[in-house]
Order: structure tokens, then sequence, then C-alpha cells
């Protein structure tokens, strides 16, 4: 591991603790804490915070020399921990894939975090290597990848040479033994520097017996540089100057893996800025801003009654506070929105997404900076999706459900999962060109059904949508409106000015209309768009509120499939249907309601193996 | 259209779902019955502090308490098990895996069998006594049980559907 990793480490988790600290200090109602501590105290509090970067930094540092990794002929080997130790092996066939991340500190210093995931059915675990030079990391990367490789070759030869021999009726032991010879262990285990002679031997193609020409020189390239741990000083040095003079494009030397980029692009400046714009919780900022603006008599009444004295609430209801709130509110509100604005920006900056072999690859973020490859059998789903903003400018997000991986690691609290849920390879795309980058980037779903043969749901579903997304919702608020309204009127008559309660009382129920009519369009728009269809290969699911998403599942990744009815749905004769693939961790379901009885049983058949649809 | 599977489970099952029902249905009786019984005898017990009225308005929630445990255990001892192993049925054909299932919500499930990753049998000390085992097939997404199985019976299965997962065959 990379030593920058004690000092990024301490860094990190003192001034998560000093945040915690201010706040604590800020929200317990000392606002004189900065004024009132007086010169003593200050620089108590700074040697305390020197003590206590020193303890992480002890704490990191013995992390730092506890963890220790190396490759072996068959695995990656990695020792972890102070008081708990783990042993992580990896054997090389089951790394699916090897990710990188860097925050703005570890991009300066020209490191990034590791994570390899591996494959292993429903329990996915991924690990992680905290720090690691880039170079160090993009040699690892490439060196596991041609592992994997000449081990699946060597199993392929293994077995081609069993039956060869079972065939020619000879002793199957010679085989064993030729297999076992082609690997050798290149590294010194106990330094992790590779052993001066070693070669790395050719790695030959099972098909046409010709080595993999890249594959060698890299590992040869590794070999002689990048393994060798360079001294902290050096390091340090190093990594500042190369962060610093290409802080942008910190993976451009990404490492060449034989298959040449098929297609690749990017994110123009507008589809940028539009995307981050147009994100629905914006939407929902603006209209939470809306609502509080209009409820802030209540809001004001209820700080009154905290103090549950009559005068003051009269005083906040007579004096100037309130337009203050309001406006220190929609202030808070402003910032929150531009901040969000940035924050996508800088997450989706120098997005790149490309298709390279059998993998894709995606890579983005403008100060922090992530790498993540997908292996095409790891993708289950794609997902074409729209929120409200961006269905009415006709842009769509597209996303990749992935077999995902949880962290295992000790230090948790700094190992926020890379993606939670899927890969998001377009975040703002024009709905036309789709259709062209699907095909270019993901021609294994260049067989998905036409938006023209979706198949609507039958018409007692637009009664069950309304019941479900609007009376019931609106019962429970219209319970608690008239409870209210109850309470205003007879219980805080007196205590209450009059003009505040018909207030409240108005804000209440235009509220209860609003949320009516937003639900009942919402549910209209649901009826009118939730379709579904499926052809030999793919099932397509449509549906959405305001916002409208698409899914495709290719047949062959559904993992089991369900149709599934509630007394109500039998009466009315339709049920719901489900499809659950392996993608996230422990599996994702896609569920369709109130489809018609005879089609979902239809559907059930289409799943059945040697089965097709009638058509 | 296919009818339903028709293979169903072993008849003792109920027997099984029985009595975790009226283990959880005691459970939960003395969980809401045994405050309401402590009450009553403080307050028996010291008269001048006792009014009349908490313990007539104590001995009514007891008796609800004590009405609402029997409706319960008629309902989820007596009924319940009943329509569940009559609605329950289950087939494993060379392919697939079929489970008809679920009394309000009713399922009808279809588990490929080459999606199938592994396989087990399980038993609980009900089930041991009961001389049943339970089946589970394991996809990459999730666990699906076919609860009341002889044992011997759920062996069979076990075994016969770990070898149709190995020979199932990709058809698109």
């Amino acid at each position: 591991m990379h030593p920058a990793y004690v000092v990024m480490n301490a860094i990190r988790i003192s001034l998560s603790i000093l945040v915690v600290f201010i706040i604590s200090f800020v929200s317990y109602g000392s606002f004189s804490f900065f004024t009132g501590v007086g010169v003593l105290g200050l620089i108590l509090i700074i040697v305390g915070f020197i003590v206590m970067v020193g303890i992480t930094a002890g704490i990191s540092y013995i992390y730092y020399r506890r963890f220790l990794w190396e490759i072996t002929e068959s695995d990656i080997h990695i020792y972890s921990g102070i008081f708990f130790k783990k042993q992580v092996h990896i054997p090389f066939q089951r790394v699916q894939s090897i990710d990188f991340n860097a925050q703005v500190i570890e991009r300066v210093l020209g490191i990034v975090k590791l994570k390899i995931e591996t494959a292993g059915g429903s329990q996915n675990r991924g690990v992680f290597i905290p720090a690691l030079k880039l170079a160090q990391a993009e040699a690892l990367r490439a060196e596991v990848f041609a592992r994997k490789r000449q081990a699946s070759a060597q199993q392929e030869a293994a077995m081609r040479q069993q039956m060869l021999t079972m065939k020619a009726g000879m002793a199957p032991a010679a085989a064993a033994p030729a297999a076992a010879s082609v690997a050798q262990p290149r590294f010194d285990p106990q330094t992790g520097q590779p052993f001066a002679t070693a070669q790395p031997q050719p790695r030959f193609d099972p098909q046409t017996g010709q080595p993999f020409a890249a594959a060698v020189g890299m590992t040869a390239a590794a070999s002689a540089t990048a393994w060798t741990a360079p001294s902290s000083a050096d390091a340090l040095v190093a990594g500042v100057g190369a962060g610093l003079g290409e802080l942008r494009g910190i993976f451009a030397e990404s490492y060449q893996e034989e298959a040449p980029i098929e297609y690749e692009y990017g994110l123009t400046a507008k589809e940028l800025v539009l995307s981050a714009i147009s994100g629905d919780h914006n939407f929902v900022l603006v209209a939470v801003l809306i609502g509080l603006a209009t409820q802030i008599g209540e809001v004001a009444r209820l700080i009154g009654l905290d103090y549950s004295a009559e005068a003051l609430v009269e005083r906040f209801l007579t004096t100037q506070v309130v337009p203050v709130i309001i406006g220190a509110l929609i202030v808070m509100f402003l910032v929150i929105f531009v901040l969000g604005i940035l924050g996508t920006a800088v997450s989706y900056g120098g997005f790149k997404a490309r298709r390279r072999g059998g993998r894709i690859e995606v890579e983005r973020g403008l100060v922090s900076r992530q790498y993540r490859g997908v292996s095409i059998n790891r993708i289950q789903a794609v997902e074409i999706k729209q929120g409200f903003i961006r269905r009415l400018m006709g842009y769509v997000e597209l996303n990749l459900h992935t077999i995902d991986s949880l962290g295992t690691q000790q230090n948790n609290q700094n190992n926020q999962p890379m993606k939670t849920r899927g890969l998001v390879i377009h975040p703002f795309v024009k709905k036309q060109r789709v259709e062209e980058i699907l095909t270019q980037l993901l021609p294994e779903y260049n067989e998905r059904p036409a938006e023209t043969e979706l198949r609507g749901l039958p018409k007692v579903a637009r009664r069950r949508v309304i019941i479900r997304h609007t009376v019931f919702i609106g019962l429970i608020y219209a319970a608690c409106a008239v409870t209210l309204t109850a309470l205003l009127t007879l219980v805080f008559a007196d205590e209450l000015p009059a003009r505040t309660i018909t207030w409240i009382l108005i804000v209440l129920w235009v509220l209860f209309l609003l949320l009516l009519i937003g639900r009942t369009i919402s549910s209209l728009l649901w009826y009118r768009h939730a379709a579904y269809t499926y052809n030999a290969t793919m099932l397509m699911i449509q549906q959405g509120y305001f916002g409208l998403e698409t899914t495709f599942i290719p047949r062959q990744k559904i993992q089991w499939a369900q149709n599934h009815q509630n007394p109500f749905q039998r009466w009315a004769k339709v049920a719901s249907i489900s499809a659950v693939t392996a993608a996230g961790i422990g599996g994702t379901k896609t569920r369709l309601r109130d489809v018609q009885v005879e089609e979902s049983l239809a559907y059930l058949e289409w799943i059945r193996p040697h089965t097709r649809p009638s058509s | 259209m296919r009818a339903l599977p028709t293979r169903k489970l072993d008849k003792r099952i109920t027997r099984v779902w029985r009595l975790s029902a009226i283990i959880n249905v005691v459970f939960w009786s003395l969980i809401c019955l045994l405050p309401v019984f402590i009450a009553l005898m403080v307050i028996g017990a010291d008269s001048s502090q006792g009014d009349s009225t908490d313990i007539l308005v104590l001995t009514i929630l007891n008796v609800v308490f004590a009405i609402l445990a029997v409706v319960a255990l008629i309902v989820f001892v007596v009924i319940v098990p009943k329509i569940r192993w009559i609605q329950w049925s289950f087939e494993v054909y060379d392919q697939e895996i079929d489970i008809h299932k679920g009394i309000f919500w009713k399922k009808r499930i279809i588990i490929p069998l080459i999606r199938v990753q592994n396989v087990d049998t399980r038993q609980g000390p009900i089930m041991r006594a009961n001389g049943l085992a339970s089946f589970t097939v394991a996809t990459a997404a999730g666990e699906h049980e076919i609860p009341g199985l002889q044992v011997q019976e759920a062996d069979e299965l076990r075994d016969r559907v770990a070898i149709l997962a190995r020979i199932a065959q990709e058809d698109v």
C-alpha cells in the first residue's frame, strides 16, 4: 500500500471528527463558542486537535504497516487488520473487475483506491486496497487480468489434453504436470519484489496458439517499474509532481488491454449543464421551497408554541421574525440548489464511456475521479430513465443494472461504495440518440423490442391506479387535515388570532387539493404509459408516474419470474408480473402491476425454457 | 394455458405450521396479557389505592385480549394452515420448477433450472419430529423453499434437481 495512506487517512478522520465537534457545539446553542472561549481555550482546542491527528496518524501507520498484499501463482492475497487480522485470498478466476476511485487529495498525490470485485453467487464481495499509486494499480489490474486469461486458457488446455488422453486411452496423469508447470511464481512473497531472474512467460491464445503480445509487454513493464515500492518521500514528491502536472487526465494513460476501444463517447458541456439543472432533486427542492414559503405561518406557530407563552406567539406573529425566517430559508434552499447543480456537474465532469472487447468502461468526476469497468455478462438489464423535467425536455438517463458487491474492509467509515446500484452510461442524452449509443455500446441488446410493440394495460388498471395512488393517500391526508381543522377551530380558537387560523386552514386545504390533482394526473399518466412486451430474447417494461422508466431485461438474465395477485386483483382479473435478475446485491425485481391474467400466464410460459411467444 | 401444478406438500406440514402458530400466538398473548395481569394484582392487593373503575377497565381489557387470543388461535392454528396447504402446489419439470402458493396474495413462481446455483434440504426440530424436511433452490437472486416434504422425498428431489440443473441447456 502507498505510504501516503497514513497522512490521508489521518487527515480524513480528523476532519470528520472536527466537523462533528463543531456541529455539536453549535447545536448546543452556544453560538458564543467562537468568541467566548478565549485564547487559552483556543490553544487547548488546537493542541487537542493536533493530538487527535497524531493518534489517528499512529493508528493509520500501524494499519499501513500491517496491510500487505501479494500476487501468487493462483491468487491475490491481502493481509490486513490491527486487532482483528484478516486474510483474503482471491483466485484470479473469480476476479470480475478492478475499479479505481480517487478523491481530491488522492488525485493530487496520484493515488487511487482500488476495489476488486469478485463473483460469488448471490453473496458478492468486494475487497479494497485503500491507497495505491496509479501506475501500480494499473499494473496490478493488467497483471491480474493477464493471469486470469492465462488460468482459463490453462484450464481449457488441460481439459482438452485430458480429453485427448482419454480418447487415446493413455494415462491422464500426463496432463496435470504439464498444466502445472506453466505457471511459476514471479514475486517473492516476503517482499513483494519481483525475482531478479523472473521473465514473464508468453501466454498462449487457446485458439491460435499465438502468444498475447500486449499482455507480455505489459507484465514486463510492470515487473520492471511499478511493483517496486519507492520510499515515502520519493513517492510523495513524484506523486505531487505528477498530480499537479496532470490533474485532469489522471487516468489518461490507462493500460492497454489487447482489445481496442470500439466505441467511445463523452459529455458535451451543454449536456453536462442541462443534466445538472434538470435533476429531479432540484424539482423537489423547489417544491419544498414553495411549500415552506406557504406554510411559514404554521412553522411560526409551532416555534411560538414551544415557548408556551401566548404573548410570545403574539410577538412572533406581529414582529418581523417571520419574514426573516422566510428569507433565511429561501437563501438556504437556493444555496442547496446551487450546490446540487455544482455537485452533479463535478461528479459527471470529464465523463467518458467506452466499449472495449467484452467490457464497458466508465470514468467520470472533475474533482474526485472514478473508473469503473464491467464485463458484459455482469450486465443484467438496460434502463432508460427520465425524471419529470427530463421527460418534458425529451432527454433520458441511460443506466445499466449490474451485479454489485459489498465492500468488505475494516475501516468502513470512509469506504462508501463507488456506485451503489447500476452504472450510468450516459447521464443526459437526447432520446433520439439512445438507439445509436446502445447499438454501438451494447450490440448484445440489439434485438430489443421496439416501442411500437408495447402492450398497454386493461381499462381496469386505470381505476386501480387511481385508488392505489390517489385515494389512499388522499384519505390519510384528509383524516389528518380534518383532525387539525377540528383542533384549530375548537381547541386553539381562543389562543390564536382568528386570522392566523383562517390562514392555516386555507393552506391546509389548498395543499390537499393540490395533492389530489397532482396524484390524479400522475395516476392517469401512469396508466397511459405503463406497458410491456417481449420478443424471443428480451422483456421490456415501461412505467412511471411523472417520470418514466423503460427497462430491457434479456430472458437469459431472468433468474426467476412470478405473477402475483391480491384479492382485489383477482376480482378485477388482473395480476402483477415480475422478473428478478441478479443485479444489485442479492437481486433486483422489476414489477409491472395489473396485467391481464391470461397475459400474465402467457408471460410465465415465455419464461419457461423451450417455449417461444405464440406470435 | 397450462394448468396449475399438481404436486402437493406432505399433509403433516400442517402440523408443523400449527405448532409454530401456537407458539407464536401464545408468545404474543403473554406479552399482551401479562402486564394487565400484573397491574390487576398490584391494584387488587392495595385496595386503598384501587379504584373500582380501574379494576373494571383492566378486566375488560383482559377479556378483550383473551378473546383476541382465542380468535387468533382459531384463525392461525385451525384455518390458515389448512388453506395454505390446499393452496400450496408445485411441480418439478425437466427444465423448470413451478410453484403456486398464497392465501390472499397468490403467487405463481417459475424458476428455470438453468439458473439454479445450489440446492439444499433443511430440517428444523419441529420438522424433524414429524419426519419432514424442506427443499431449497438458490438462484443468483434469492432462494425459494418448498417446505413440507418427507425426508426421503426431499433428498430425492434435491438430487434430481441437482442433476437436472447441471444438464439444463440455454435455449434462447
